[in-house]
């Protein structure tokens, strides 16, 4: 049991009375994830760098476990994006191995799409088209039956009130609305998992409201969330427990309340942050 | 899953049928400029040839007898004779453009003209011809009529005879046709090409570029599915594309020859060459659009996709007219050869001189490259460095 349960005694029990079992079962479990990328000249140029290529996974392994969130915290360029998009089975590994919910995500990369729900600002819509049709058009990808479609439909466009542009173009809604329209079609097929790289990037205000309380209300659903941020404030609102990743190596990775025990999460991470640096381990 | 790859059809449909502005370019406007380019160049060549009002009016005076018979054989030529005293008033007629062509022969032509010796060195009997340079009618009414005094004249010297026998069969196309159905297998691969070209950029490159593609690729739908939905909407779009122009040509066509008189049928070409015809034509639609799809896939944008595929359709352009210049029509092997094989089995078909098994051959080979083509397409949407391209 030790094994799999980074962090205390105390919140493990503390999390079992809360939500069963479940909480103790590895739903995502990452080791020692690599990801090399080579880099073009621009590429070299726009990162002042001379190297050929960039370990932008280096050795990476954390878990996540059912019901919690866990959230991948790191500067830009840490390698955040670059593993959720591995785990989401975008891109492959060069090595280690990320097994979710029993599925290897290199190996069974359409197992693993079933189960999870992919959201970034990356993914675009078609914009031709109405949030109608692209709802119905990604469910029978996901061979969804058509009753539920209807009714899950109903549901997701009352809850991010979307039905009175059901019809009209996504080209024609406000940026708000799009992204609005991009979460829920990642969801159209009920995750259990959910992988979001920056929920509140990009967000007006109001919708990065609409969108952190959504994804507390997943949680509350018993979803597992895997979440990257670069934003203090998001990561200590909902994350549960929560991996500092700095060069694309994990830094620390603990329960919220044990990295903030003493510090606020800043202060944690800029202390990292320095220590790290002293050893010479980021290159700047 | 079969149903995947129709669910990416009907999307792929949606896109296309939904948004008047793209029908409109790539399917209506094809084939309506075709229609119209045609049509207003058969105008011209009827307004050229002096057109149908009727027959052409030569005004003639002092119309000798050994011509009279000649001049009624014309065909669209109406004799008006006229009277010496007459002359001015049809000059001036002419000048304002009001009548064509004059024709003065001198009083006694024939007599003049039996009686008259080269080796003299006396003036010839003359005939003046007065017409209008600045209209194209009465130049024309003027060419003819030089070319019909000069064939006299080499009739009247009658050192020798020449006859005509040409030995034409009974349903020989006309010389016209021989090279409109050499162009058809250009035309209708170009057809095809130019469908596929403002389709397929658009549809995969646009969709890399916009980063619609690797939404798709996070749902369980397989790479190899979303491919051959791609291509075979793809496929049905050109076609239609195709069917478009085509339409628009041969009635066009059909427009412009009609002032000429020519007529526009395939007399040779039955129902067996209609369907062999068929199938050549769908199989290379099946391969042109995996071949730009691939193009599209491998290109980072849609203009990229465009200038890339912009030579690969000028080959196609060559490779069609090539069967024109001739040969290769009977070897086996040139059937395998993707493109080449479409435009020689087409024109092979068009002038009802083909092998059926050879057009078999080629229509199979075309079905095969295209497997091969949505095989290695697939494979590139799943590569992450085609799909992820930032
Ligand atoms: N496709 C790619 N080609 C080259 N370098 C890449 C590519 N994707 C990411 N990188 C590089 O890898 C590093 C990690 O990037 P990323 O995972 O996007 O970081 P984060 O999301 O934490 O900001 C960065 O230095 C980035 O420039
Ligand atoms: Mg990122």
């Amino acid at each position: 049991m030790e094994e799999i349960i980074e962090g205390n005694m105390e919140e493990v029990i503390g999390k079992y009375m809360e939500r069963g079992w479940d909480s103790l079962r590895e739903l995502l479990k990452v080791e020692n994830l690599c990801k090399t990328f080579k880099l073009s000249q621009k590429q070299q140029k726009s990162q002042q760098t001379h190297e050929k290529t960039i370990k932008a996974v280096n050795n990476l392994s954390f878990s996540a476990y059912a019901g919690e969130v866990f959230g991948l915290l790191g500067p830009n360029g840490a390698g955040k994006t670059t593993t959720l998009r591995i785990l989401s089975t975008l891109i492959k590994p060069d090595s280690g191995s990320a097994i979710l919910d029993g599925f290897d995500v290199t190996t069974q990369p359409y197992e693993v799409r079933r189960r999870i729900g992919f959201l970034t600002s990356e993914l675009k819509l078609e914009e031709f088209f109405t949030p109608d049709y692209l709802f119905g058009f990604f469910s029978s990808l996901y061979g969804l039956p058509p009753d539920r479609v209807r009714r899950r439909k109903e549901e997701l466009f009352t809850r991010f009130g979307v039905s009175a542009f059901a019809h009209v173009k996504v080209a024609n809604l406000s940026t708000g609305m799009k992204q609005k329209v991009s979460l829920l079609i990642s969801l159209v097929h009920d995750p259990d998992v959910i992988i979001f790289d920056e929920p509140t990037n990009g967000l007006d205000v109001l919708t990065a409201r609409v969108v952190t309380d959504f994804l507390l209300e997943l949680k509350g659903l018993g979803k597992t969330l895997i979440v990257s941020t670069h934003i203090f404030s998001l990561a200590e609102k909902i994350c549960d427990r929560v991996g500092i990743i700095m060069d694309g190596k994990m830094r620390a990775c603990d329960a919220l309340q044990n990295l903030t025990a003493n510090d606020s999460l800043e202060d944690t991470f800029f202390a990292l942050h320095e220590q790290v640096s002293r050893e010479g381990g980021l290159a700047q | 899953m079969k149903s995947n790859v129709f669910t990416i059809m009907k999307k792929e449909f949606a896109r296309f049928f939904k948004d008047r502005r793209m029908v409109f370019t790539a399917l209506i406007m094809p084939g309506l400029l075709l229609f119209l380019t045609y049509t207003l160049m058969g105008g011209l060549m009827t307004s050229l040839s002096g057109g149908d009002q009727g027959a052409f009016i030569a005004h003639v005076c002092n119309l000798p007898d050994s011509l009279a018979d000649r001049l009624a054989d014309e065909e669209g030529l109406q004799v008006e004779i006229i009277e010496e005293g007459q002359i001015g008033r049809l000059r001036a007629q002419i000048e304002a453009g009001e009548e064509n062509l004059l024709l003065v022969f001198p009083q006694g032509f024939d007599q003049q003209v039996a009686a008259y010796d080269a080796q003299s060195g006396l003036a010839a009997p003359r005939i003046d011809i007065y017409y209008n340079s600045s209209s194209a009618v009465s130049s024309m009414g003027y060419d003819n009529a030089r070319a019909f005094l000069d064939g006299y004249q080499y009739d009247l010297c009658h050192k020798f005879e020449v006859a005509q026998q040409d030995l034409i069969p009974p349903n020989a196309p006309d010389y016209t046709m021989n090279a409109l159905t050499g162009m058809l297998p250009m035309l209708l691969l170009m057809f095809i090409f130019s469908g596929c070209i403002t389709l397929a950029p658009e549809s995969i490159a646009g969709e890399k570029e916009r980063g619609t593609i690797a939404t798709l690729l996070v749902t369980p739908i397989k790479s190899g599915e979303l491919a051959a939905g791609k291509i075979l909407s793809l496929g049905v779009m050109a076609l239609l594309c195709g069917l478009s122009s085509t339409l628009g040509a041969i009635l066009g066509f059909d427009n412009m020859i009609s002032g000429t008189g020519a007529n526009f049928s395939f007399d040779g070409i039955g129902a067996t060459e209609y369907l062999l015809l068929l199938l050549v034509i769908l199989s290379s639609v099946l391969l042109t659009s995996t071949l730009i799809s691939l193009i599209s896939a491998y290109a980072k944008s849609v203009k990229e996709a465009n200038t890339t595929a912009m030579p690969l359709l000028i080959v196609t352009l060559v490779i069609g007219l090539l069967p024109m210049i001739g040969g290769g029509g009977d070897n086996f092997y040139f059937y395998l050869i993707p493109i080449y094989n479409t435009s020689l089995g087409m024109s092979g078909l068009f002038a009802s001189d083909y092998s059926a098994a050879n057009i078999m051959i080629s229509v199979v080979s075309n079905i095969l490259y295209a497997c091969a083509g949505s095989y290695v397409l697939a494979k590139m949407f799943r590569s992450e460095k085609i799909i992820m391209t930032k």
